[in-house]
């Protein structure tokens, strides 16, 4: 969906019409549960948080005025919100964990045996990352958001935001090991990764590291 | 927002097939709402929104236009009485309820049966069920519940397009969240009302396998 189908979306459904915002719920309600479980762990939470997320937003939403700011940052900055509240009101923080484990139906047992394995790694690759490391990476990786509209919604800047996810990447491929031969000098010293200034990445095996 | 991280542009990458790929597949498997997590959140956010909403006019439809005191006129033709008879005849229960939706169905395939068309049907049904249920006429309750799940398979049956199963998944699910509003406050027609609610989720169910199933409109760059 193009930004000027969710602009007109918008403009529809603060005129108070429903199916606009069904439409809407449509196209970002995955996204938003997928930051908003990374961020709590139980699916059971984010399922009714992510419903809060978008009562708040059908309620917002007649105040909301774009102002150069994409409505997918002002969602996610709704969403945000929301789970600091939650978070803050459950007085702990439930780390990132295991969450609804769907098997692979298509492969076979090796392949998913496999898969569980680097998706076990991921989860505990991304639990070394700080906490706004980890909220760049859920924004950015699993709700999709562009870097501007990942800035809007931690309200920060936008090479914040680069910064913060460069560094993540950098943890990551390491816990991971996936190597970059000569990256690891350039993350320490802040330069851009390999691969931006145009130089072939060479990675040693996942599995073999893992 | 860009929906995926296949959106991101040049810019924007990490350049890293391995480990995007490795973190697509994290939030696919492990982060993704299913399928009914998904209908149960639309419901109850669009539950809200039409209790906050309630007092706002409904848009026109056109099959408004052929509501029982409109019909009157062709269905008095067609059939037995005249006036206020034929009016009652006609609506939910009555005996000329069917003879009337015989009607608004040939009017819809003769204006094209779009998907909007169909919309339109459907929420003139939903219309019917709630003054039916407010009512507690549970007969009138269910031939209008039955003549909406006959015109819910008829419009997913007729649905071809990506846009027209988006239109109408959106409006089975406003049916939905509607329904299931009216199922908290109405013990009375509970059955009729569970009924309907099965046959929209399964309508939601196929829908979105139909979605799934449809290439996708927006390539990845």
């Amino acid at each position: 969906m193009d930004d000027a189908t969710i602009d007109r979306l918008v403009a529809q459904a603060r005129q108070g019409d429903l199916q606009a915002f069904g439409t809407i719920f449509d196209h970002y309600h995955a996204a938003v549960y997928r930051f908003v479980v990374s961020r709590v762990g139980r699916p059971s939470d984010a399922e009714d948080l992510t419903q809060l997320v978008f009562v708040k937003a059908l309620e917002a939403l007649p105040r909301y005025t774009a102002r150069g700011v994409p409505f997918g940052g002002w969602l996610f900055r709704l969403a945000r919100n929301t789970v600091i509240d939650h978070v803050r009101t459950r007085r702990e923080h439930v780390e990132l964990e295991v969450v609804t484990r769907r098997a692979t139906e298509e492969a076979g047992p090796e392949a998913v045996a496999a898969l569980r394995d680097d998706l076990d790694a991921v989860a505990r690759a991304l639990e070394e990352l700080t906490e706004d490391q980890r909220e760049v990476i859920a924004l950015r990786f699993f709700a999709g958001l562009s870097a501007r509209e990942a800035a809007e919604a931690m309200g920060r800047q936008e090479g914040t935001i680069r910064g913060l996810q460069f560094r993540a990447i950098g943890a990551l491929r390491r816990s991971l090991g996936i190597e970059v031969i000569g990256a690891s000098m350039g993350e320490a010293s802040g330069s851009e990764p390999r691969e931006d200034r145009g130089e072939e990445p060479v990675r040693a095996p996942f599995r073999a590291q893992a | 927002m860009r929906g995926e991280t296949e959106r991101m542009d040049d810019s924007d990458r990490v350049g890293e097939g391995e480990l995007e790929g490795l973190l697509r597949a994290y939030a696919g498997a492990r982060l993704s709402p299913d399928q009914w997590a998904s209908i149960r959140m639309r419901a109850a956010v669009l539950e809200h929104g039409h209790g906050t909403s309630a007092a706002s006019a409904r848009r026109i439809s056109w099959l408004r236009v052929l509501r029982p005191a409109t019909l009157v006129g062709l269905i008095a033709i067609l059939a037995v009485g005249t006036g206020a008879t034929a009016a009652l005849a006609a609506s939910p229960g009555g005996p000329l309820y069917d003879a009337r939706l015989w009607v608004e169905t040939t009017v819809l395939n003769l204006s094209g049966g779009t998907a909007q068309l169909r919309v339109d049907q459907m929420d003139e049904r939903i219309d019917e069920i709630t003054n039916a249920v407010d009512d507690g006429n549970t007969n009138a309750a269910d031939a209008a519940g039955n003549a909406y799940g006959a015109e819910v398979s008829a419009a997913a049956q007729a649905a071809q397009n990506r846009a027209d199963l988006q239109a109408l998944r959106a409006a089975i699910a406003n049916h939905l969240a509607h329904l299931q509003a009216m199922a908290h406050s109405s013990s009375k027609a509970q059955a009729n009302l569970d009924r309907l609610i099965a046959k929209d989720i399964a309508a939601l169910a196929t829908i979105d396998s139909r979605l799934a199933a449809l290439p996708s409109s927006s390539p990845t760059p």
